[in-house]
């Protein structure tokens, strides 16, 4: 858990918990989730699909009672607050803009509802869509709005009330590849730009990675990590963490037996592992190798400074550009590895059927207990 | 068989030629009562006599539909209980629209079913039903309290009753059909934005249902004035289109009766024209 | 449930209950009542099944019924027949322009009243009528002959009255078959016949049910077009009702042959969606 000392807190889930009767059965969509949510912060909750995140976030904006714990926005308790008073405006899945009015009037519903008057509300209407660059669309019909815009202003119309807390469930779900990855970065400049606290939800670990000030990985509704994204990507504490943040390489082995951090992988080579944990002998491991922390040698050469030298024969070629991999057969075992090409220098002048010679330092092969 | 499937030159054109026929089948009688409309004849009959506006304007030996006062009387009672028919209907319609969709309680199921039954019982058993229940209502207040409940004998009131009785099943199935349709995350998102139970109502789910409000509002208009079955057993002195029209045809017709077919024609394409329109959203 | 919500649940239903209540079921009773009871003297009634008991001996009354019954399901029949070579094209063959226009053709005469319809029929039939008039003067027959008032002028009429309650059923049901079906059968190996059979019919057959459901009950209950166009050889069942209920001033009798067209309506209903295998309701709300 990250603590903020000098922060004042928007968020404050303390020990909220949500269970459904599921044919029969009591099933658990939340557990004693806690969850602190600093001033003007970009936070993700990431997670697989179907591991409450949706739960979670509508228990905040007030569509869900929890049957445990405690929620706080600004520092005031949610209880019994229903969801139209909260200080929390949410961007759903699909967005939800209203097909029967205009851009403009979704812009202003939340402050007609406020009862402000129509002169004013024009103009902070006018001042918000300029802001997230949809000038002069206020006329259009939502339908004339591309995925892009009606993104930005589902966005419009919940920051024009100036709320704590923007909530967001997986709002670039429904775009294309191309239009996510632009609206990954907008977003973010967008949040910084305004300093409203956002809590974002996704099952997508780029988007995530991209966007967060700090990250909360969730499964089956517990919290298994939370950090920046840095923390997640370079110092995952669980296997599930290390598994679905980032690609990686996943063994499985067991610990080895002699001094030092060594690990036999089954039916494969024994391979020096960070020595951040011990285990004892024998106890049973998953191993994880980022692709981009396998140094390549073809032709095959010593590579004396890795603890971990190994050798191999390249089975495939998968050309993406700079994300370019080649997945390489272990000499004498079955156990294939992805590596990243572009690291290594090389482009695309390694072939299928050439040997080569791989090394990975230690601190690179995490380990943890299953 | 569909297009894509060999099919010889004969049986081609036997089918054109059964639609061609089908189609003048269908618009014949139709045509015929508007030829008929502005022929100079004291029947709407041939031999055609030449044309003649005579039918809709004469104020003469002939009486023009736009002179004819017991004509007009009874348009103007038609469209007045066409029009308490549509807001009843409408009214009722959308209260039950949202009890089938959005309520939850024992004997739904049960309820859904039941607002359909109005739709399968014949138009004259609704009629003489409605009458022999009210009349007996009027009695018993007779006998009991000595009121005399004027308007549950046969008239506009009793009318208005029948017909509404099963063209609200019909309102309903429309509204609840478009209800069923509606996205439950726009109500969330109005809630999310501060708006109370009643102005989501207001701005998001009443302009929602708006074009089924119309479609059903006009085709209850529509029926209302078209009936005859229901109307014909709770008819007082006061006679509906349908029911005047009715008596002309069997004393005989005169075109008189061709000229306001044509327009209630008219009128009828006007309506269909506006619900068509608005389809498309 | 909340308070807040119980009310509005109960003020939903209210005008629901006072709708079924007050218009449909206590009427229905009353009918019911009505048609078991016997006035002995008068301002005196005595529970009797003499309503009935008349209608079995008056053979009128049983033939009248029998013959409504038996035109309603010609007309029905006839309705269907006519009606699926054209739902075929414009579900299946028709596209774009000519589609809606056929659509909207079919329409017309619908959003026209029955008594424009009727009219228009009288028209062309009577003796001195259009179609009388055409045959004569082209010599075809001797002198303009009546086609009016006949057992073939109200099926004519019937059927006409019915067609798209019939067609939209069955429109809306053969849009739904994928035409690759039909490919796929014929690339099969088979007929036409058995295509038509084993594929399409078997598709339709919940919209040739909701269809001729909707004809007959509706053929069954109708007034105006009988009477019109039979004349005073309609004898047509509601006729009846009419007249005992309106003319002879008999409430017993009305109710007693009201109720009896309400049972065979409803049995018949059952009957045609037993022998489809459909529900009353998706069939209703088909329509
Ligand atoms: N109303 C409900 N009743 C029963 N189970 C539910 C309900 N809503 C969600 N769930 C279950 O709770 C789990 C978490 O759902 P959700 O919060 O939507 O997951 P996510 O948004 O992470 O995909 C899922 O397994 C889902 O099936
Ligand atoms: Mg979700």
């Amino acid at each position: 858990m990250l603590t903020f000392p000098d922060l004042a807190i928007d968020l404050d889930v303390r020990g909220v918990s949500k269970h459904y009767r599921q044919h029969g059965k009591d099933f658990t969509a939340v557990d004693d989730l806690s969850l602190r949510v600093p001033k003007g912060a970009f936070c993700s909750i990431l997670g697989p699909s179907g591991c409450g995140k949706t739960t979670l976030l509508r228990m905040i904006a007030g569509f869900i009672e929890p049957d445990a714990g405690e929620i706080f926005i600004g520092g005031n308790s949610m209880r019994g607050v229903p969801p139209n008073r909260r200080p929390a405006n949410m961007i759903f899945q699909h967005l939800a803009l209203f097909p029967m009015m205009s851009v403009g009037e979704n812009v202003a519903y939340g402050l007609a509802r406020r009862g402000i008057a129509k002169k004013l509300i024009q103009h902070q209407v006018d001042a918000m869509l300029e802001r997230v660059g949809l000038a002069g669309a206020a006329v259009k019909r939502i339908d004339q709005l591309s995925g892009g815009q009606k993104q930005r202003a589902a966005i419009a119309r919940s920051l024009v009330l100036e709320p704590t807390l923007l909530l967001l469930d997986e709002p670039l779900g429904a775009l294309d590849l191309k239009l996510r990855e632009h609206m990954k970065l907008e977003l973010k400049q967008l949040q910084a730009q305004i300093g409203t606290t956002f809590v974002y939800i996704t099952h997508d670990q780029s988007e995530a990675l991209v966007m967060s000030d700090f990250i909360a990985v969730m499964n089956q509704g517990k919290f298994e990590q939370t950090g920046t994204p840095q923390d997640l990507y370079y110092r995952p504490q669980t296997a599930f963490v290390a598994g679905f943040v980032g690609n990686s390489n996943r063994l499985s082995g067991r610990m080895g037996a002699g001094a030092g951090s060594v690990a036999q992988v089954d039916d494969g080579p024994a391979l020096f592992v960070s020595p951040q944990q011990a285990f004892p002998p024998g106890r049973s491991l998953a191993l994880f190798i980022r692709p981009e922390a396998i140094v390549l040698a073809c032709p095959p050469a010593p590579l004396e400074n890795f603890a971990n030298r190994l050798s191999g024969k390249v089975l495939s070629l998968f050309f993406d550009g700079a994300n370019s991999t080649v997945l390489i057969r272990l000499d004498d075992s079955d156990i294939e590895l992805h590596v990243a090409l572009f690291q290594n220098g090389f482009h695309a002048d390694i072939h299928p059927g050439d040997t080569v010679s791989l090394g990975i330092a230690a601190e690179h092969v995490l380990a943890f207990a299953v | 068989m569909i297009p894509s499937i060999p099919q010889s030159a004969r049986s081609r054109l036997l089918r054109t030629a059964y639609l061609a026929l089908f189609f003048l089948f269908l618009l014949l009688p139709l045509t015929v009562v508007v030829i008929f409309a502005f022929n100079d004849a004291p029947y709407p009959l041939p031999p055609w006599r030449g044309f003649t506006l005579d039918w809709f304007f004469a104020q003469g030996d002939r009486i023009g539909l736009f002179h004819d006062e017991e004509m007009l009387a009874s348009l103007w009672q038609s469209t007045r209980i066409a029009l308490w028919v549509t807001a009843l209907s409408l009214l009722v319609g959308t209260c039950n629209a949202f009890l089938l969709e959005r309520c939850r309680f024992r004997g739904q199921r049960l309820l859904s079913l039941a607002m359909l039954l109005p739709l399968v019982i014949p138009g004259v058993i609704l009629g003489i039903s409605i009458l022999a229940f009210m009349s007996r209502l009027a009695q018993f207040a007779d006998d009991t309290w000595g009121v005399e409940l004027e308007f549950l004998r046969p008239g506009l009131p009793l009318i208005v009753l029948g017909q509404f009785s099963y063209i609200v099943s019909i309102a309903t199935l429309t509204i609840a059909a478009r209800l069923k349709r509606f996205d439950t995350a726009l109500e969330e998102a109005a809630l999310n934005l501060g708006a109370s139970r009643w102005a989501i109502f207001r701005t998001i789910i009443l302009p929602y249902l708006r074009p089924a409000l119309f479609g059903a509002g006009a085709i209850a208009f529509l029926l209302s004035f078209e009936n005859f079955n229901t109307t014909y057993m709770l008819t007082g002195s006061d006679a509906p289109l349908t029911v005047l029209m009715y008596g002309r045809m069997k004393e005989g017709a005169t075109p008189v009766l061709n000229a306001v077919s044509l327009m209630l024609m008219l009128f009828s394409a006007l309506l269909a024209g506006i619900v068509y329109r608005r389809k498309p959203d | 449930m909340r308070p807040a919500n119980r009310l509005l649940l109960w003020l939903l239903l209210a005008p629901a209950v006072l709708w079924l209540g007050l218009l449909i079921v206590l009427p229905h009773l009353e009918i019911l009542m009505l048609s078991l009871r016997q006035r002995v003297a008068p301002h005196e009634y005595a529970f009797s099944l003499q309503q009935y008991a008349t209608f079995f001996d008056e053979p009128l009354y049983w033939h009248t019924f029998a013959r409504t019954a038996l035109i309603s399901l010609l007309a029905t029949l006839l309705t269907l027949l006519l009606a699926f070579p054209v739902a075929w094209h414009i579900a299946k063959v028709a596209r774009g322009r000519s589609k809606a226009l056929m659509l909207a053709l079919l329409l017309l005469p619908f959003w026209a009243s029955e008594m424009v319809r009727t009219l228009g029929w009288v028209i062309l039939l009577r003796g001195s009528g259009v179609i009388p008039q055409w045959l004569f003067h082209l010599g075809l027959t001797a002198e303009p002959v009546e086609l009016l008032y006949n057992d073939a002028s109200i099926l004519l009429g019937l059927v006409y009255s019915s067609l798209l309650f019939m067609l939209i059923p069955l429109v809306n049901a053969l849009e739904t078959l994928d035409d690759s079906l039909v490919e796929a059968a014929y690339d099969l190996g088979g007929s036409r016949v058995n295509i038509l059979r084993q594929i399409i019919l078997s598709h339709a057959a919940p919209g040739i049910a909701a269809g001729s459901v909707m004809v007959f009950m509706l053929t069954l209950g109708n007034y105006l077009t009988p009477v019109l166009l039979g004349g005073k050889n309609s004898m047509w069942f509601t006729e009846q009702i009419y007249t005992q209920f309106i003319t002879r001033f008999n409430w017993e009798q009305g109710a007693a042959f009201a109720l009896l067209l309400l049972v065979l309506s409803t049995l018949m209903v059952w009957v045609g969606l037993k022998l489809t295998g459909q529900g009353f309701g998706e069939t209703l709300r088909r329509t």
